[in-house]
């Protein structure tokens, strides 16, 4: 049995040197390596352990994803403490929800923006913050501060000591606290044990073949759940290697440095990939442009045969063995993804076209399913398993059953329980089995097909109804960026859509439309049309599809922007909030549903006015 | 910051290009550590001192005092070995270099080693190519620059450009830094930016700063001394407060009749 101190223990005993952390700093990649990390941890927990942290104390790690946060974990947990992470941007209500709801004693954080969050939404229950990096913090006077290098001064590392406290861990205690959206409005804080985590990890390493050898990136915010399980879980699961970017504003390019070979990301980051290909494909006319259309073309053809579950021909493989040579290995440099062997997707589910799209230039796209009290992965897919809407097959140990279309589990990667709140945990978990207030369907081969959250189900129009499924279909068309469908309670589902800026203006162009922007396009009667016979595609496949039985979007309206998570639409992970959409958007929805064609409003976002087009599909 | 012992000393000077006396007998002190405006409306001869500070214009009459040296009569390279560092009103910035090599060019007074040694790599210029580095990378990432490092100049919005420039002053580690008009053409939020760098500079490496500026609200929420030129005289010298309420700059600054 084992917790994730004891799993670096052994990892170090079997190849001390070789990298744990790289983290890029001042524009140089610093590697930390097995045996550094454990001796950094072992000082930051004989610092902390000095300083009066017992075990079952909540500690905040916050900060950006770096050495010293990962590592901090580790001391943390070490001590029988609990670490609690907190996304690098949080601040004021998001930051104060963690520290409330934790009621955290001691905050480990990077600097002074950091320590102003803190300072700001002012914790009593916060009893000191150690912070890394001195910069701009000789002028507080707070007593309650401490600088990490004053904090371990004189204290030298001792592994032994480390090896001592993993003896006295337990994989069934509490591993960290993770915030979950849930199914509630307030966000909850799930307790997740060692043992859960890296289970889930095993299981993952395992089915995608994750080695030593392989190369993480560590980017997504430290709030998440995912990161904990893709980055620092699996990276110990499996001896990989975590690279944390400079900074938020690097990832991309930092990505493109390292050239992970094992990827996890939301489906927004591979839509975009795809989409940026197919607007290069439609937007060239030269020689490049048609190279890259001729290539696209040979890599897809293969791709539709293994959708079809045929073999292509030897022809068909050496055309694409060429295209991918010549084309495409140039072109997946630019992002990093040469030696991408296994991305991950997790999230909104991924459009067909682009799951075919990865899969043709060589790229194993595979979807995962999970949430904050599964351990974050309850599902993967196989390899080159595509089947319409199926986000794989259930992990080792995991079971799934459906209750009312819903999805309940049990396996290894259970919640200990919602922290502080054995009521709700009651709730969601009944005898042994939890539930995830999504709804979906399990196929023959056990795949598990997803319909959306059970709240934003039910029957519209004489039919099944739900939006999440019907958004998913929305959004895999490649004009359209965003999408939120209502429906519930009303005759029939409409949907307020926001086009994607690039491919649309790519479309327009080609056109010979005008406009001025992305507003001005929106609102343009060809635009309309456009997304109008896109919608009728996908109400066709809804309605064609028994499999699939969901009542078709009637009317539609085109956004004078996307949707913005500073104004409350969406989270910062890209998913609608639709009850703020909708009381935000209400006199929209009255329009739509009053049969007009155009609807004037004065935009919050920019406190200009607007003429939005409306439409029956 | 300021300690009150004067790092620069302007006794008297006057300029005039043939018939047109841009500065008239204009004297004031700068302290160590301070934060110092130079304001006045346009054509005041703001920019003109700023030129005879660091050396581009020789006065006519009168002598400037950086760190107890005169230096009305060095070169503008002279004066910079001294410590004195300077962005510009017009960005001068090279538009076809990366953000990293524009930077390192403001290392180029340190260094010491030959043309031979840098063209072989070896020796002080391999010691000297590090260190320099580093000290660019230090004021990259202090300035928030990282993700637009190896961006050419010319492509960045007016804002960074102007960052750039002061990255570029920094790294050649001034003990005076003499920014011209560093906030024109910025929106409120890339003025908040850059206000909170010059204080932070002036906190953390205790650089003195001579700035220019026409933003009041800047001017008085972060300088500790200003200086108000109308027509090249001096009409107003003291803490933001004392200039505030000096009857003759609010004069100058609503116009009245001369």
């Amino acid at each position: 049995m084992e917790t994730f101190l004891s799993l670096l223990l052994d990892l170090a005993k079997s190849d001390p040197g070789r990298p744990f952390i790289r983290a890029k700093k001042q524009g140089v990649w610093h590697v930390t390596s097995r045996l550094q990390a454990l001796e950094r941890a072992s000082t930051l927990a004989q610092a902390l352990e000095k300083r009066g942290v017992n075990a079952g104390d909540r500690i905040g790690v916050f900060g950006p994803n770096s050495d010293q946060m990962y590592l901090a974990y580790l001391a943390v947990q070490s001590l029988g403490a609990i670490p609690v992470p907190i996304s690098n941007n949080a601040y004021g209500e998001s930051l104060r929800m963690v520290v409330d709801g934790t009621g955290m004693n001691r905050v480990l954080t990077m600097g002074q923006q950091h320590v102003d969050a803190l300072l700001e939404c002012g914790q009593q229950s916060v009893r000191e913050t150690i912070y890394v990096s001195a910069r701009g913090m000789d002028t507080y006077d707070q007593p309650d501060l401490a600088w990490a290098d004053q904090v371990m001064e004189g204290i030298s590392p001792d592994i032994g000591k480390l090896e001592e406290w993993a003896n006295l861990r337990n994989p069934d205690e509490t591993a960290v606290l993770c915030m979950s959206s849930g199914a509630a409005d307030v966000p909850q804080m799930i307790e997740l044990s060692h043992s859960a985590l890296i289970k889930t990890a095993q299981a993952i390493a395992s089915r995608g073949k994750v080695t030593a050898k392989d190369e993480l990136m560590a980017y997504l915010p430290l709030g998440f759940s995912s990161d904990f399980l893709f980055s620092f879980s699996l990276a110990l699961a499996s001896g990989a290697c975590m690279n944390c970017p400079e900074s938020d504003d690097t990832v991309l390019g930092n990505i493109q440095e390292i050239g992970p070979t094992v990827l996890f990301g939301p489906s927004y980051v591979y839509k975009y990939i795809y989409a940026h290909a197919a607007n290069r494909v439609e937007s060239e006319t030269d020689f490049g442009g048609r190279a890259f259309h001729w290539a696209m073309r040979k890599v897809m053809a293969v791709a539709e045969s293994w959708a079809e579950k045929k073999r292509p021909s030897l022809w068909a493989m050496l055309l694409r063995f060429l295209a991918l040579g010549t084309i495409f290995k140039p072109y997946l440099n630019v992002y990093g993804f040469t030696r991408l062997r296994l991305a991950l997707s997790g999230g909104t589910p991924v459009p067909f076209a682009v799951m075919k799209f990865f899969h043709a230039i060589g790229v194993d796209l595979r979807e995962t399913y999970g949430l904050a009290e599964g351990s974050c992965c309850l599902t993967i897919q196989g390899r080159r398993d595509w089947v319409h809407g199926a986000v794989g097959q259930s992990l080792d140990g995991v079971e799934l059953d459906l209750r009312n279309n819903e999805i309940w589990f049990r396996g290894p990667g259970q919640m200990k329980g919602i922290y502080n709140d054995p009521e709700t945990t009651a709730a969601q978990t009944v005898d042994g089995w939890t539930r995830t207030y999504d709804a979906g369907v399990l196929d023959d081969a056990g795949r598990l097909h997803l319909r959306g959250r059970t709240k934003r189900m039910g029957e519209v129009d004489g039919a099944v109804f739900s939006a999440d499924y019907m958004e998913a279909l929305l959004k895999s068309s490649e004009y359209i960026r965003q999408a939120a469908v209502f429906g519930h309670g009303r005759e029939y589902p409409v949907a307020v859509i926001a086009v994607d800026g690039n491919i649309t203006r790519t479309w327009a162009d080609r056109n010979n439309l005008r406009y001025t922007g992305f507003a001005d396009l929106s609102a343009h009667p060809e635009v309309k049309a456009m997304v109008r016979s896109s919608l009728q595609e996908i109400n066709d496949t809804v309605q064609s599809n028994p499999g699939m039985a969901a009542a078709p979007v009637r009317r539609f309206a085109l956004l004078n922007r996307s949707f913005m998570a500073s104004e409350g639409e969406v989270t910062e992970t890209r998913k609608v909030r639709w009850n703020e959409f909708a009381e935000r958007h209400a006199g929209l929805l009255d329009a739509l549903y009053g049969g007009a064609t155009e609807y004037t409003y004065t935009d919050h976002a920019d406190g200009r006015s607007y003429t939005l087009l409306l439409g029956d599909v | 910051m300021a300690n009150g012992n004067p790092i620069l000393q302007i006794q008297d000077i006057s300029l005039a290009f043939g018939g047109v006396t841009a500065l008239n007998g204009i004297s004031f002190d700068v302290a160590e550590g301070e934060i110092c405006a130079v304001i006045g409306p346009n054509g005041a001869g703001k920019s003109s001192m700023l030129n005879v500070i660091n050396g581009v214009y020789r006065p006519q009459q009168g002598e400037v005092v950086f760190r107890g040296q005169p230096c009305t009569r060095m070169r503008p390279r002279q004066i910079a070995l001294l410590g004195m560092a300077r962005t510009f009103q017009n960005i001068a910035l090279f538009q076809g270099m990366t953000v990293l090599e524009n930077i390192l060019t403001g290392r180029s007074l340190r260094i010491r080693s030959t043309w031979i040694e840098q063209g072989l790599n070896i020796g002080r210029a391999r010691r000297e190519e590090i260190e320099n580095r580093r000290v660019a990378e230090e004021v990259i990432e202090f300035l928030h620059l990282e993700n637009i490092r190896k961006t050419p100049v010319g492509k960045l919005p007016y804002g960074l450009q102007k960052r750039v420039e002061l990255a570029r002053a920094l790294v050649a580690e001034p003990v005076l830094l003499l920014q011209d008009e560093p906030m024109t053409g910025m929106n409120l939020e890339e003025k908040k930016d850059m206000s909170c760098f010059a204080l932070e500079i002036n906190r953390e490496f205790g650089t003195t700063i001579v700035l220019i500026e026409h933003d009041m609200s800047v001017v008085m929420d972060i300088s500790d001394h200003v200086v108000v030129l109308d027509y090249g005289a001096k009409i107003g010298d003291g803490t933001p407060d004392e200039v505030k309420n000096n009857q003759k700059v609010i004069d100058a600054y609503l116009g009245v009749s001369h």
